[in-house]
């Protein structure tokens, strides 16, 4: 039955209180979780208000950054509310609902829901590394009185435990997360950018070029990654950049092997054909034409990349070399509960935990996406 | 067959050269050379420049760098890696110590992923859908996401430290020379329970999805509906018909893990302090030991070329299909 005027405006009037407009259309579940957003981004605005203000009276860009993020959310929910309130009133309107092969993707990811957890824990991760200067409760340099307050057990005031430092360890490993959260996503950009554009210009131009340079990744992905990675640590001095840079340069031979394929499969269609006879030039063909069509393959890889790359920058600064201390990394927080795995626990366990709830998390973020993004499965189920 | 195996080892010979001359390239990129780098370091004493200068004749690092670069392919072809700057002893020999047991836990780790990972792949394909597959399609994700090193961690944590059933490192107990043969092998099998089982697992849960997905495939080609057909019992289709096809891909499946065995080896090592491979790369690379570095890597690299060779050979001698003439594209 289609809906009167006044009752549009009226819908859209109460969408200005994200996930209400939601609830009153019917769409119980995504206005739960608007609501629910929205309230523990005000929480967190008045828990700590006066660190969300007191960031622009320093000179420290990230506080900056987390502070400006924190504040910017509320207007952009509410702007995505109405947004989405408006779609859903227009979409009613019209008898077909197009289902195009990404909003099925979308439907099918959204259907698994171990995949659309993951995404929580991964976005949560992600926003709790950013505001990790107005969540954490303790400066994670700070070294208080470190005869009493060393190697305390969790509890409510340490909720991971102190180190031997009396450190907090929540607060260093919400901090870590801003280091190895980052390199992993840096490190996977690269090397998809580097593999995705070598594979493909292999694939594109074939013939000696295509055996020079494939030979080349024949050569790279024969060192086991990792004693590639040690070898370049050891050449270089690691600090953040050097090592997403160690990290992206070391894994992309994978994706240039790959993408090649996928191209040379598509080189010869109608599209490239016509794009060739209209005179495009080859970088064009490439870039606007063969990688976005060979590109969703690399999205379900991207996802797993970026658990290896994390998990790899992990395992560097576990043995020392790669973050080193006092900048904490979750890698380098597990090597120094190492030596007291006997009297404190806590303070190997949690950063190893956090890393392994995040490395699941993409594994099964990769596994929902490829469920849903391929096309043989998408036939089983609609055909 | 024999033709097909010389052309593979032909084609393996660029590959090689290819190694040895990226290992060299990439040591030195550093700025300065090798020596710089290795003095620089805070830990070092402050040398003559004099000493700097004989040291670095000595390790011919006074040529020019395509002279270098020309002795250090003749001297590995000659199986020598030169010597390593803070042992000073000459690599070969340190690697050839270390080798044997890199090889014990690599080699028992893949026996144990073989037989965890095929057993429930196996499994939990033929009973596609039930609680025990659900459990191995998810755990196996999980299991092989952990990051080896915390889970050694774990594990060293509530079996040696808290119940003192496996000892935390080390490869053998302080007894070891009075112990009987069987006594050593029993001991030393003891030391390697916990890093074979850590390398073991991981390698493991991406066994038995690979399995898994494999032999669902399988199941559903046309000889296996022609079979049940014509009335073999359930278990023979599966094991006679199903799991032979399904079983040949493993193989390359096992040349390709060679690198991240090796790779997993070198934080599982150094964990247990494991005096293998992959514990000589983390101590050379902390302390900056060119030599050794090189060593390593160019050895970890052969040894994968060599693992998928191996691989590829076995597979075009069990499966019929791969032609013996041109190289299989992957």
């Amino acid at each position: 039955m289609p809906r009167v005027d006044a009752e549009r405006d009226d819908i859209r009037a109460k969408a200005w209180v994200p996930g209400l407009g939601h609830l009153v259309l019917g769409r119980v579940g995504v206005g739960v979780q608007l609501i629910m957003f929205t309230t523990l981004v005000l929480a967190v605005i008045a828990w700590r208000w006066d660190r969300v203000v007191g960031a622009f009276s320093t000179p420290f860009f990230d506080r900056w950054l987390a502070s400006i993020c924190l504040l910017l959310v509320v207007p952009l929910i509410i702007r995505f509310s109405r947004w989405d309130v408006n779609r859903i009133l227009r979409e009613e309107d019209q008898r077909y609902r197009g289902k195009s092969p990404w909003k099925v993707a979308l439907r099918r990811f959204g259907a698994n829901r171990l995949a659309v957890w993951s995404i929580y824990v991964i976005a949560s991760f992600y926003v709790g590394a950013l505001l990790a200067p107005i969540l954490a409760p303790y400066d994670p340099a700070a070294i208080p009185d470190v005869m009493t307050n060393r190697y305390l057990a969790p509890s409510s005031v340490h909720l991971f435990g102190t180190d031997e430092f009396g450190r907090d360890v929540f607060s260093r490993a919400l901090y870590g997360a801003r280091v190895s959260l980052s390199i992993g996503l840096l490190a996977m950009i690269i090397a998809k950018s580097i593999g995705t554009l070598y594979g493909a210009v292999a694939a594109y131009f074939g013939g000696i070029v295509d055996g020079v340079l494939m030979r080349i990744v024949d050569v790279w992905i024969a060192f086991p990654t990792f004693y590639l990675m040690l070898m370049l640590v050891g050449v270089f001095e690691a600090n953040i950049v050097v090592l997403v840079l160690i990290l992206g340069f070391t894994a992309w031979p994978g994706t240039a092997r790959f993408i090649r394929g996928e191209i040379l499969s598509l080189k010869n269609q109608a599209f490239t054909e016509s794009a060739r006879a209209i005179g495009l030039p080859a970088h064009q063909i490439i870039v606007r034409h063969l990688i976005p069509s060979a590109l969703s393959p690399v999205l379900v890889t991207a996802a797993l990349a970026v658990a290896g790359m994390i998990g790899a920058e992990a395992s560097l600064s576990f043995l020392g070399l790669g973050i080193r201390p006092p900048t904490p990394s979750w890698g380098n927080m597990v090597a120094g509960g190492q030596d007291n795995l006997l009297n404190a626990w806590w303070m190997a366990f949690f950063p190893g935990a956090l890393l392994t709830l995040t490395l699941i998390s993409f594994s099964l973020l990769a596994d929902g996406l490829r469920d849903a993004l391929d096309p043989k499965a998408l036939m089983q189920k609609y055909v | 067959m024999l033709k097909y195996t010389l052309k593979r080892l032909l084609l393996s010979v660029p590959l090689v050269l290819g190694i040895v001359t990226v290992t060299f390239f990439i040591s030195h990129l550093a700025p300065g050379d090798p020596m710089d780098m290795y003095l620089e370091q805070p830990r070092q004493r402050q040398l003559d420049p004099e000493v700097i200068d004989l040291l670095r004749k000595k390790y011919g690092l006074d040529q020019p760098i395509h002279i270098q670069y020309v002795t250090w392919v003749k001297n590995i072809a000659k199986g020598d890696f030169g010597v390593s700057f803070r042992h000073r002893r000459p690599v070969r020999s340190m690697i050839l110590e270390a080798i044997p047991y890199t090889l014990q836990l690599t080699i028992l780790a893949i026996i144990l992923d073989v037989l965890i990972g095929l057993t429930l792949g196996i499994i939990s394909a033929v009973k596609q859908y039930s609680a025990l597959d659900k459990t191995v399609t998810v755990g196996s994700l999980a299991v092989y996401a952990i990051p080896s090193f915390w889970l050694a961690l774990m594990l060293v944590m509530i079996f040696s430290v808290n119940l003192s059933w496996f000892p935390t490192s080390q490869t053998r107990s302080m007894d070891y020379e009075y112990m009987s043969a069987l006594g050593k092998l029993f001991d030393r099998l003891w030391h390697l329970a916990l890093p074979v089982f850590v390398m073991g697992v991981a390698g493991a849960a991406s066994t038995a999805r690979y399995m898994r997905n494999r032999l669902l495939e399988v199941l559903n080609e046309e000889y296996i509906v022609a079979a049940r057909a014509r009335g073999f019992r359930e278990r023979t289709v599966i094991v006679k018909h199903a799991l032979r096809n399904a079983l040949i891909p493993i193989i390359t499946i096992y040349g390709m893990s060679l690198p991240f065995l090796l790779g997993g080896a070198t934080v599982i090592e150094t964990i247990f302090a494991w005096p293998g491979m992959g514990r000589l790369t983390v101590g050379a690379v902390a302390a900056r030991d060119y030599p050794l570095i090189m060593a390593t890597t160019t050895i970890a690299a052969l040894l994968t070329v060599f693992g998928n060779l191996l691989a590829d050979i076995t597979y075009a001698a069990v499966d019929p299909r791969v032609s013996y003439d041109a190289p299989r594209r992957r």
